[in-house]
């Protein structure tokens, strides 16, 4: 019986990873993933559907995956944290030290809706809020799976929030101010202005 | 004295402006095209019937097969061209074997100032002009998408803009205002094609990010700043990036109309079931 216990405590040792890894982008609430294994499965366990995912690594480094390949990728913590590795996709795929996954999920009902002036309004759900940062690099296939990587890049789009903005909040109601960009929040799943959730921010004429 | 260092400084910018590269997976060969003409001499005599006269030329260069072999290119499945002013064809290894196209460096006898593509069985839009650069690319087929979206489902809520930027005079919607709600990232490089069955391979930040799907009696036609007018592809039906597809419905009737036309050889039990 003691064995069987020491058994069990070393196996929950090596699935639990020391730190978890989050995720973010188009979820109802942030989540973490604690356990390793394929990343299908760990998707599926905590029952969070997904069309893509943006694996970034803390260098900056991503790969956007599509969901026919998810089955592919094996998540797991080594030194210095957690690694994605496939032998199947291209190797862009294999990311060490993730900082965080993004997931996609299309027709997203959160959103923020960004009319600054430009041609027609930008829509961002949180995952291509997520994706706006990165520079597109190049595309890889191998087996017919396509997996395109990218580069973070400096956060160009918050600075062009200044001046008298209305900001719509989730809940309908808007108010015009003058756009104090620490009071902005992207939270990884919803945008808050003022711990408050928002829809919108456009740029009123003056 | 002056003027002839000045001259000679301006030739050398000119002719670096106008020189071929020759870019494989593993290099890059700049191409001394002259040389290659002393190499592999080759005429070819194309006809084009104009208000009813009949235009012959004549075209002198070397067959692109020719550049390929001397390079010890044949692990490839298309090539493509393009010039500085950004016009883009690709051929597929197909069609350069079965059309056997020429890169002219003359015309009835005078040196042009670039060089041509020249295939006569193709339409003209592939005749691209002054090439600063032929790619041989192993190309990633157009894969069966695993997520349809139906354009017109998109754009139907969309307000329709009028003049959009730097078009006047027509209507229509930023191709980026429908990628933006279908696509997980707008970046990357997208197979666009036309209901003709002319196709574009075009990364967007390059060609597509300013481009307008222009509302037309037939369809969208896709036209961008970023594009030489050539390149604008007229009834846009089908946009593909990796797993994700956008079909323009109204140029279809029918499932096998878009399989003829995209390639697929199944069509998905799935899409069967979605009804056109």
């Amino acid at each position: 019986m003691r064995y069987y216990l020491i058994i069990l405590i070393l196996c929950s040792y090596m699935l639990l990873a020391s730190e978890a890894l989050s995720l973010s982008g188009n979820l109802s609430t942030g989540t973490v993933l604690e356990t390793k294994g394929c990343f299908a499965e760990l998707l599926a366990d905590k029952d969070i559907r997904a069309e893509a995912a943006l694996f970034i690594g803390s260098d900056g480094t991503a790969a956007l995956v599509e969901k026919s390949a998810f089955e592919l990728i094996l998540l797991h913590y080594d030194d210095p944290g957690w690694s994605s590795v496939s032998t199947s996709l291209p190797p862009v795929c294999n990311i060490k030290d993730i900082k965080e996954i993004a997931i996609w999920q299309r027709d997203w009902d959160i959103q923020l809706e960004v009319d600054n002036v430009a041609n027609y309004p930008q829509i961002y759900t949180p995952f291509t809020w997520i994706m706006k940062d990165f520079d597109y690099l190049a595309t890889s296939a191998r087996n017919g799976y396509q997996v395109e990587k990218y580069k973070r890049r400096e956060n160009l789009l918050n600075s062009e929030f200044s001046g008298l903005m209305k900001i719509v909040y989730s809940d309908g109601t808007e108010r015009k101010t003058s756009f104090e960009l620490e009071k902005f929040h992207f939270g990884g799943c919803k945008f808050w202005y003022d711990d408050k959730q928002i829809t919108k921010l456009s740029k009123e004429k003056l | 004295m002056k003027k002839l260092i000045l001259l000679t400084i301006l030739l050398s910018i000119f002719s670096s402006l106008m020189a071929l590269t020759l870019k494989t997976s593993e290099q890059s060969y700049p191409l001394d095209t002259d040389e290659i003409y002393v190499s592999f001499p080759t005429e070819m005599a194309t006809e084009k019937e104009k208000d009813g006269d009949v235009i012959k030329r004549i075209w002198k260069g070397f067959r692109l097969e020719d550049l390929l072999k001397k390079y010890n290119q044949s692990d490839y499945d298309q090539v493509k061209f393009s010039s500085d002013d950004n016009y883009l064809v690709r051929l597929t290894k197909e069609e350069i074997l079965s059309h056997n196209p020429l890169i002219a460096l003359y015309l009835n006898g005078e040196e042009l100032e670039g060089n041509r593509l020249i295939i006569p069985e193709m339409p003209g839009m592939y005749w691209i002009s002054d090439i600063s650069l032929i790619e041989t690319e192993v190309q990633a087929h157009l894969s069966m998408p695993g997520m349809l979206q139906f354009a017109e489902g998109y754009l139907d809520d969309l307000e329709l803009i009028k003049n959009p930027e730097p078009f006047i005079d027509v209507e229509g919607y930023y191709l980026a205002q429908l990628l933006q709600e279908v696509m997980p990232s707008m970046q990357g490089q997208y197979q666009l094609i036309g209901r003709d069955g002319i196709s574009h391979l075009l990364d967007f930040n390059d060609y597509l990010a300013k481009a307008v799907l222009v509302k037309t009696e037939t369809g969208y036609m896709l036209q961008s700043p970023q594009m030489p007018g050539g390149m604008w592809i007229k009834n846009l039906a089908y946009i593909q990036k990796g797993d994700i597809a956008i079909i323009f419905r109204a140029q279809f009737s029918s499932w096998e109309e878009v399989s003829a036309l995209t390639g697929w050889k199944v069509i998905p039990k799935e899409f069967r079931e979605t009804g056109f």
